[in-house]
């Protein structure tokens, strides 16, 4: 279990994040320690130069008051004090000969007789004597002296290098601090900053295994990113459980509309069975049966149509569409039953408007628009078709004059099998303008319905011209 | 005139080989792709029915290797999937026809009908005549007896195809797929107020009606 977990946890992106946190801390602070070593360490050894050169230049003054007894007594004096401790003091006649000697109190055994072979004092005033290891070096200063003997006075680096040590230790101390300092704040924010992302897996999970889409992620208005991110999932979650409730919906209504016929059917057929009746009358049932599982076909075939359209899972036809000479088909098919309710069908549109579309779908949409104008508009009234072409598309307007559509059904049109009262009576399934806007939203389209006064309805579709591209 | 079914569906097969039967045919039915193929490469048949969803072989398949066999046998391909991309691809596979499921009977016999008289090549006349209703196709002048009869273009569309289908049930669908053109159903009654009209044109003055509604079905002409 606990294994699981640190598994998991090793995995998991708040971890790597707060590892890249440590990683990027370690390293400035390195890089800042290592400059400040740098610094600290030459200003050191600037301090001790100027030291040496001091002393130099007092060991000098000595010997010019009192020649070379006065150099050693001063050495031995300032030896005991412990002044002279870090230093060397070399005496050596012209020749570079050793005269008197002084080495540094450390235990550093430097082979001073390599100081007898360099000559060239006067060209080179500063030497730099290493120790047979390597380990330390002494700096050394001369200056050659009034009666041409030369004077030299050196310094070995324990001094700032106690202090160098110093400071390393220092700087470990506080960067271990700082590291477990910064690993337990870095997992913190890391975990702090994922708890939306942790948020969201915890509501995600249950949905997906139990299919629950109720539940959503608590918004945090900060006003960051992850915020915008819990809200953009929420919408999301909220339109699909509105797309599952419409299907849902329609499902319960396709199978109520379906029941309907279904039951006559079966009423037909049985009744049918049941009794002795003379031979046309089982001609009759048949009949029946025959137009009621037509309608259950026509019925499913509707819903087929429009759920296709829908999805976009058939692909749209597209050509360019004579707007004027679609119009005019709609028209010509519905001719005779114009004519038959004494219903005037007019067409205006200019000659040449061309759209992209799909001939026969738009087509099964004016029909749908067409049949509905003529349905619910009383002998001696009008429908007109017509058309304009603007910059952006086209809009295609069907007006009628017969009965409208009632204040409370006008949103609800659009709605699958949704059938106002007024209609009932008519002939229909409640599908035409389901299917209808269907079809104009898979052209990239727009319709409306609006109410005219003193009567009648007023269809407007818009179509883009870009709907080439779109799709 | 002999028909090879090939369809697998128990009740399907039978309706539609009793149904042809009864029409005059003689029928041979298959119920899987392979064995259809075999009888259908015999080359004694003067149409097929082909379903598309088969065992062993499926149907475009199968008319795909009779075409490549150059067999031109017509067939009408029987599917359940009525969308148009699904027509268009039984069509190119090398279908003469495609009918959707579920059909009406009278209507697959009067395509069968259409289909084989294509095929035959019979020459194209210049006039019908079906009882005492005759037309001049080139003149398009329509006398009932001896009197005129002045029809509108869709009307005179309408009658055309009802005679050249004399005694065949002929379906809504197939009238809007003929006179309007249309592969849709348009959800309305045109197709009932055209008939209707036709008919107050051709049947009235008390003459025997011509013009035949067959409930559920469709419409046929026939000499009274």
């Amino acid at each position: 279990m606990s294994l699981e977990f640190l598994k998991r946890f090793r995995r998991s992106f708040s971890f790597r994040l707060s590892i890249y946190f440590v990683t990027g801390f370690l390293l400035s602070s390195m890089i800042l320690f290592g400059f400040a070593y740098f610094l600290v360490s030459s200003s050191l050894q600037k301090n001790d130069k100027t030291a040496i050169q001091l002393k130099l230049k007092e060991y000098a003054d000595e010997y010019q008051n009192n020649a070379i007894p006065g150099v050693k007594t001063k050495a031995e004096s300032e030896t005991s004090s412990g002044v002279l401790r870090p230093f060397m003091v070399r005496l050596a006649s012209p020749h570079n000969q050793t005269i008197f000697m002084k080495p540094p109190a450390e235990g550093v055994n430097y082979d001073f007789k390599r100081l007898e072979q360099g000559t060239d004092v006067d060209s080179n005033p500063w030497i730099h004597l290493q120790s047979p290891d390597e380990d330390d070096a002494l700096d050394i200063a001369s200056v050659r002296l009034p009666d041409h003997n030369i004077l030299q006075i050196g310094k070995g680096p324990e001094d700032r290098e106690d202090v160098l040590d110093q400071f390393q230790n220092t700087f470990l101390t506080v960067i271990f601090g700082m590291v477990i300092l910064s690993v337990v704040v870095g997992t913190f924010l890391a975990r702090q900053a994922l708890r939306p992302v942790r948020g969201l897996i915890s509501v995600l999970g249950p949905i997906i295994d139990t299919g629950k889409i109720k539940a959503r992620i608590p918004v945090r208005p900060t006003g960051d990113e992850f915020e915008e991110l819990t809200v953009r999932f929420n919408q999301a979650l909220e339109k699909i459980e509105a797309l599952m409730e419409g299907m849902r919906a329609s499902l319960d209504n396709a199978a109520h509309d379906l029941r309907t016929p279904m039951t006559r059917l079966r009423g037909v057929a049985e009744m049918a069975l049941k009794s002795e009746v003379p031979p046309e009358r089982y001609r009759e049932a048949l009949s029946d049966c025959l137009e009621e599982s037509d309608q259950v076909l026509q019925m499913l075939n509707m819903l087929m149509d429009i759920s296709e359209v829908e999805a976009g899972s058939v692909r749209l036809d597209l050509r360019e569409i004579n707007v004027s000479a679609l119009l005019n088909d709609v028209c010509e098919l519905y001719n005779c039953i114009a004519e038959e309710k004494n219903i005037a069908v007019q067409v205006i549109c200019p000659t040449d408007t061309v759209v992209p579309g799909d001939r026969n779908r738009l087509l099964q949409a004016m029909a749908n628009l067409m049949d509905n104008a003529i349905k619910y508009t009383p002998a001696g009234g009008t429908v007109e078709l017509s058309a304009n072409e603007f910059d952006e598309g086209i809009v295609i307007e069907v007006k009628d004059s017969g009965i409208g559509i009632a204040a409370e059904d006008l949103p609800r049109i659009w709605d699958r099998l949704y059938r106002g009262d007024k209609s009932r009576t008519q002939r229909g399934l409640g599908l035409g303008l389901s299917l209808v806007k269907a079809v104009v939203q898979a052209h990239r389209g727009n319709i409306k319905a609006f109410n005219e006064s003193p009567h009648g309805c007023r269809f407007l579709i818009s179509l883009p011209v870009g709907v080439r591209t779109l799709s | 005139m002999r028909i090879l079914i090939v369809e697998d569906d128990q009740k399907i097969g039978s309706f539609v080989l009793k149904g042809l039967k009864e029409a005059g045919f003689a029928v041979d039915r298959s119920a899987d792709g392979e064995d259809g193929l075999r009888l259908a490469l015999t080359g004694t048949y003067d149409a097929a029915v082909i379903d598309l969803m088969l065992p062993t072989r499926d149907g475009l398949s199968l008319i795909g290797e009779l075409r490549s066999r150059k067999m031109k046998i017509p067939v009408i391909i029987l599917s359940a999937k009525r969308s148009v991309d699904e027509r268009v691809k039984g069509l190119q596979a090398g279908g003469d026809d495609y009918l959707t499921k579920p059909f009406s009977f009278s209507e697959l016999l009067a395509r069968i009908q259409a289909l084989i008289r294509r095929a035959s090549g019979v020459v194209e006349p210049s006039s019908l005549t079906v009882g005492n209703l005759s037309v001049d196709l080139l003149r398009r002048e329509i006398f009932r007896g001896t009197k005129k009869i002045d029809l509108q273009p869709r009307e005179f569309a309408l009658l055309e195809y009802l005679m050249r289908n004399t005694g065949t049930v002929v379906s809504k669908t197939m009238i809007l797929e003929h006179v309007w053109d249309y592969s849709f159903d348009p959800q309305t009654n045109v197709v009932d107020v055209l008939v209707c009209r036709l008919r107050n044109k051709i049947d009235k003055d008390g003459a025997d009606k011509m013009i035949q509604t067959i409930r559920g079905v469709g419409y046929v002409l026939r000499v009274p």
